[in-house]
């Protein structure tokens, strides 16, 4: 679905990814993990359009996405929630929802959507007409993974979802992302929350310093000595 | 006596809002002032003086041609001289090629009409009505009302239209905004497009009550768009209307009341003495640092 061949890419002179290859097969949920500062973000901005890659290929269901502009790239079915959630502060909880339809056309089924996730998410449907600035931080992350969804998606990446969150909530959304991926999405889930990450996915990749360190299956990765190490603090 | 000038006051408060609206938008989202704002509505002000003097053309016909037509200039503008400079690099550059684009259209302005004072042809009736013991112009009612149903107009659109939805949303964060599938570039062009459209509708309706049509009108036009805008809070609807309109109320007043001579001078200081007290203007939220 999302074949990724040695991308590289950066901020102007600096650079911050040096070869990354990753796939993605339809269906799956795959975690991408690894140490702050690693460019885990950089990565999905890359491929969501957000930053020009400097070399490499992309392309997504046979698609190259090289080039291309990222409401060009959402509108081929990735949906990006970013990093620190980035809702529409200024905007109603509702408006953040329709502003994640942009561009679909079928009224019926776009009111049907949001009548799902409000289902969902329950504290959104309370607050669909307050301000989304004035929503918690984990209320304002299931925002915009609602968001999100509204542009009915094949694959989406979700950047640090757990991000501040309090232990109960953190678990709330990781179910949420188990179910979704259970529903046929294909997910990328960035994380730090690495055991939690490596339990929920099928396959994960680490990554250090821009370069992929390590690939398999999740739970081999969980059973790894040097992971355990490295990314969960055991010795 | 003070009703007529508080109605005039309120006209003219309508009609800077007209044309704050415009140059307040752009600055929301690009951070950019557009000093050929004023130029690019006094252009449309100009189209409209020529198709109603010279072809006769009927007035309605007149004013929508030539608001497209500034609306055409201002994203002509826009995309020539903004928009390869808006990635990455300072704001200052644009802040100059924004300065070049006034200078290029007000000179264009100049050769064509030239830099006299022309009588605007008047394409309202001169009637006038009594309530409640006044006299009231038709002419400042039918003026008031085309600005304030423009400006209830602009603000429906905002409020539910996707690409008025869209527009509020790359104001507040573009990248994000890009991430929900909204053409940036296309919402921006947008953006200066209506802008451009209701400052014309602006510069015909101040032209309109006046009777009076000159460049000069240009170059006020942006600096009343951006004390306006500075004054109500820059970069919202409100903040637009609420400086625009106390803009107009009180020059009115201070020309009146004190002398038109003192006009500019105390309507500038009262500027300065909102901004001491409130330095994100009247209806202004302390800006947000976007991470
Ligand atoms: N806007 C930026 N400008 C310059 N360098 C950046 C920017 N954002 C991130 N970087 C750098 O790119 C590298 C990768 O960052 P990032 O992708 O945000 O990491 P992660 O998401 O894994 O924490 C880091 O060295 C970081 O300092
Ligand atoms: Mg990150």
């Amino acid at each position: 679905m999302l074949t990724i061949n040695s991308l590289e890419s950066g901020y102007g002179k600096i650079k911050a990814l040096f070869g990354i290859d990753l796939e993605i097969k339809q269906g799956e949920i795959v975690a991408l993990i690894g140490a702050n500062g690693a460019g885990k973000t950089t990565f999905l901005k890359t491929v969501s359009g957000l930053i020009q890659a400097t070399g490499g290929t992309m392309s997504f269901e046979g698609q190259s996405l090289n080039r291309l502009a990222p409401e060009k790239i959402v509108n081929l079915g990735i949906s990006h929630v970013p990093e620190g959630r980035m809702v529409f502060t200024q905007r109603t909880v509702e408006t953040n929802l329709q502003i994640g339809a942009f561009g679909r056309k079928d009224k019926k089924a776009i009111r049907q959507d949001m009548e799902k996730y409000y289902e969902m998410f329950p504290i959104l449907a309370e607050r669909r007409n307050q301000k989304a600035g004035t929503l918690s931080g984990g209320e304002q992350q299931m925002l915009a993974i609602a968001r999100g969804l509204m542009k009915r998606p094949k694959l989406l990446f979700l950047d640090e979802p757990s991000m501040g969150l309090s232990p109960v909530l953190v678990s709330q959304i990781f179910k949420t992302i188990r179910e979704l991926n259970k529903t046929g999405l294909s997910i990328l889930l960035v994380e730090q929350n690495v055991k939690k990450a490596l339990k929920i996915t099928q396959r994960a990749y680490v990554i250090e310093l821009g370069r992929i360190v390590h690939q398999g299956n999740s739970c081999d990765l969980l059973d790894s000595e040097q992971i355990r190490k490295s990314y969960l603090g055991e010795v | 006596m003070f009703f007529d000038v508080l109605l005039i006051g309120i006209m003219v408060g309508a009609i800077y809002t007209l044309v704050t609206i415009g140059y307040s938008m752009v600055y929301s989202i690009l951070k950019l002032m557009n000093f050929a704002h004023g130029d690019v509505y006094i252009f449309g002000t100009f189209i409209c003086y020529t198709l109603l003097e010279k072809y006769q053309l009927n007035p309605v016909l007149a004013i929508l041609v030539s608001a497209v037509l500034g609306g055409i200039l201002a994203s002509f503008v826009e995309i020539v001289a903004y928009r390869r400079l808006r990635a990455g690099q300072h704001r200052m550059i644009s802040m100059i090629t924004a300065l070049g684009a006034a200078y290029v259209i007000q000179n264009s302005n100049e050769l064509k009409w030239g830099n006299q004072v022309m009588a605007f042809p008047s394409i309202l009736s001169a009637k006038t009505f009594q309530v409640f013991g006044l006299t009231i112009p038709m002419t400042q009612i039918i003026i008031l009302a085309i600005a304030v149903g423009l400006i209830i107009l602009f603000t429906l659109f905002l409020k539910y239209h996707p690409y008025g939805k869209a527009i509020l949303c790359v104001s507040e964060d573009i990248p994000t905004a890009s991430l929900m599938g909204i053409p940036i570039n296309k919402t921006i062009t947008m953006v200066y497009f209506i802008g451009g459209m209701l400052g014309v509708a602006g510069g015909i309706l101040y032209s309109t009550s006046y009777n009076a049509v000159s460049l000069a009108m240009g170059f006020r036009g942006t600096i009343i768009a951006f004390t306006a805008a500075v004054i109500g809070g820059i970069g919202s609807l409100g903040g637009a209307l609420v400086g625009g309109m106390l803009l107009g109320i009180c020059e009115n007043f201070i020309g009146v009341y004190v002398s038109s001579s003192y006009r500019d001078p105390i309507t500038f200081l009262l500027l300065i003495v909102i901004l001491l007290v409130k330095p994100t203007g009247i209806m202004g939220a302390a800006e947000q640092t976007k991470v």
